[in-house]
């Protein structure tokens, strides 16, 4: 399986799960808050708060996941290529949520969306180990 | 001294005494009643298992993240936070009369003052700006005099060219009635440690006396409702500004002001930024407005503003949002130990009772920690909006957390079953409204073709009989007969239904003709009840 299958696949998953809709959500709702009172709350604030965004809209679309994984592995998907679909879709959550922070500066945008597709990263790779286990104490 | 060491020694045999009888309780107790103190064993191992399985949560990664979210969103909520200082009408209280202009400034604490800054703060010139120093402060050790008897414990200092005024005649200022023998206080040693030779004098008088329309020159110690209560005369030194001044060893500053104006006095808004650049310069308390009969008070106090609450109210939906998303993927886990426990006996109420002290101690512990640092380094509008995120992120969660780990409810509302004898009473009297609505639920049935009704009045009661040929299976049924009785205040309806068919019928199709039939007629006298 080659990259344009990883990024249908992170493509579906986005498109599919229920983290999408708490993506935008949480953007639109950090948005308002950096129109209202931006220049109040200190900008580390605003990036660190990229971290628990991300991975709540990995986790919430934790069942996806879960099947997908599964899914995947029986098929026989690479491992290398489903840490290609953990990153891909890590980041585009994470872009997702930190779209915002354009409006305080580009630079903030880049970092949180560093930080927000790391953080989810860690979050998908934390999921589909526990798909591994399960999968090995079920066979 | 002794007087301490006696109410020692009386709490100490009074708790000893206390805990005696404890004691000798919970024997007399466990010596006769075995059978409770086994059941209180068993519920302590409940509460034990309970509080390992809070630990056992507590300690999961997600807590930690669940954590961060909550903290992160509490100090974005506080630091949206801006509000405004407090503004109170206090016309019908303190208004007095008059129509003169003045302001009257309360420092927290003692301050040097430059009275013309302050006439400059206030947007005034000096011509238009008479200000009147005060010193109000109530000692923590008792000052002795030779004249009186009561130590002091209530210092006042008057601006001395005012203070002269005070042993004739009442001070311009006060519009309290002039009394005679009004508060006089002369002062023959100074220091600290010097013996005080001072007079005292009346004290209906000293307790009478004003600095402006209804601010008492006595300081207010507290309020018993809305009534000020002040310290009595007789403990209270009243004296020039600078002997004060001078007992209190040096430069005591000054605790109050009262600032007389020629002209008017500046809109609300002003008055707000005037009050913000003094509290700048000074630990200002409250700044009291006189302005044409009305009297404002403008306190330290914040009020948070509306856009300060609604972006506590985003922050607030933001982090439920991403709790209860975080939380939802602790469910498979929490869920697999709770069908454990049940197993095992655990009572199901117990994961809700678990749930309850998790959401708590996640909330609360990050929460109040958040609460208490706003109140410190950030203010009271700050606190005030990470409390507001906090009480409703922990609302969110329990009603989340107890609508997963809901009891299995053991009754539920079910159709009733198709049968051959239905009753019915209704509290329709007219027995014959209620045998045209029965023959009417029989003709309007689009299930079945009426073949045949027929109806008989038997006394007081009514007897229907109808055939009905069922549309959906060729050949089949059902014969329905209703009784209508009259009753007390109601009418009883007894409905007899008996399927028929040229073959057999099977009993889907006689259960689907007695339910379109019976439930037809009930819904009709039901609906029309």
């Amino acid at each position: 399986m080659g990259v344009d299958t990883v990024m249908a696949i992170s493509g579906k998953l986005i498109r599919k799960g229920k983290g999408f809709r708490v993506g935008v959500i949480v953007s639109l709702g950090v948005g308002t808050l950096i129109y209202l009172v931006g220049s109040k709350i200190p900008s580390p604030l605003i990036i660190l708060f990229a971290i628990p965004s991300s991975l709540s809209a990995v986790f919430t679309d934790m069942d996806t996941y879960e099947s997908l994984f599964y899914a995947l592995m029986i098929v026989g998907l690479t491992p290398h290529s489903i840490q290609g679909v953990a990153f891909l879709s890590s980041a585009l959550l994470g872009a997702l949520v930190t779209i915002p922070y354009v409006l305080m500066s580009p630079i903030y945008f880049l970092v949180g969306w560093l930080l927000a597709t790391l953080s989810g990263y860690a979050g998908t790779r934390y999921l589909f180990n526990w798909v591994k286990e399960k999968v090995a104490s079920e066979r | 001294m002794f007087t301490q060491l006696f109410m020692l020694v009386v709490y100490v045999a009074l708790l000893s005494f206390a805990a005696f009888l404890a004691m000798k309780y919970g024997k007399i107790e466990v010596l006769h009643q075995r059978k409770h103190a086994l059941n209180v064993r068993s519920a302590m191992t409940r509460i034990y298992l309970m509080g390992k399985l809070s630990a056992l949560i507590l300690r999961k990664p997600f807590t930690g993240i669940i954590l961060l979210t909550i903290g992160l969103s509490a100090l974005i909520a506080a630091f949206s936070a801006s509000s405004t200082s407090s503004v109170t009408d206090v016309t019908k209280t303190f208004g007095g009369g008059g129509n003169g202009n003045a302001f009257f400034v309360e420092f927290s604490n003692p301050s040097q003052v430059n009275t013309s800054q302050i006439c400059s703060s206030l947007h005034l010139s000096e011509d238009s700006c008479i200000a009147i120093p005060l010193l109000r402060v109530s000692l923590s050790e008792p000052l002795k005099t030779n004249v009186s008897k009561s130590p002091l414990y209530v210092l006042v200092g008057v601006e001395d060219k005012y203070y002269g005024l005070l042993t004739g005649q009442m001070l311009p200022l006060y519009s309290a009635p002039p009394h005679e023998g009004v508060a006089y206080v002369e002062i023959m040693g100074l220091g600290v440690h010097d013996v005080v030779e001072a007079k005292l004098v009346n004290e209906s008088c000293v307790r009478a006396l004003r600095i402006y329309r209804g601010i008492p020159l006595l300081p207010i110690e507290g309020f018993i409702g809305s009534k000020p209560v002040l310290p009595p005369p007789k403990y209270v030194f009243i004296a020039p500004l600078s002997q004060v001044s001078k007992l209190l060893g040096g430069a005591a500053g000054v605790t109050d002001l009262l600032v007389l104006v020629e002209g008017g006095i500046p809109d609300l808004h002003v008055l707000l930024n005037v009050y913000e650049d003094l509290s700048k310069e000074y630990s200002v308390k409250d700044l009291w407005v006189f302005s044409d009969g009305q009297v404002l008070i403008l306190s330290s106090a914040q009020i948070p503003t509306p856009s300060s609450v609604v972006a506590s109210l985003i922050a607030a939906s933001i982090a439920v949002l991403l709790s209860t998303s975080l939380f939802s993927a602790a469910m498979p886990y929490l869920r697999s130990i709770y069908w454990r426990l049940i197993l095992e006996g655990f009572p199901p109420w117990a994961m809700n009772v678990v749930m309850l002290f998790y959401v708590s101690v996640v909330v609360w512990s990050i929460g109040v920690s958040v609460v208490a640092g706003s109140l410190r380094f950030l203010g009271s509008a700050s606190a005030f909006n990470a409390l507001i995120m906090s009480a409703v992120v922990w609302v969110s969660l329990v009603v989340y957390s107890s609508r997963i780990f809901k009891l299995p409810s053991l009754r539920n509302d079910v159709y009733i079953p198709p049968t051959e004898r239905y009753t019915l009473l209704t509290p329709i009297k007219d027995i014959k409204r209620v045998k045209n609505l029965v023959e009417d639920s029989l003709r309007g049935n689009e299930f079945f073709t009426m073949q045949g009704l027929e109806s008989a009045e038997v006394g007081e009661e009514v007897v229907i009989h109808a055939r009905l040929s069922y549309k959906e299976s060729w050949g089949s049924g059902l014969d329905v007969s209703a009784v209508l009785t009259p009753e007390e205040d109601a009418t009883l309806i007894t409905i007899t239904a008996i399927t028929w068919g040229i073959e057999e019928v099977s009993e889907a199709v006689t259960r689907n003709m007695l339910g379109l039939a019976l439930s037809r007629i009930a819904g009709v006298i039901k609906s029309w009840e």
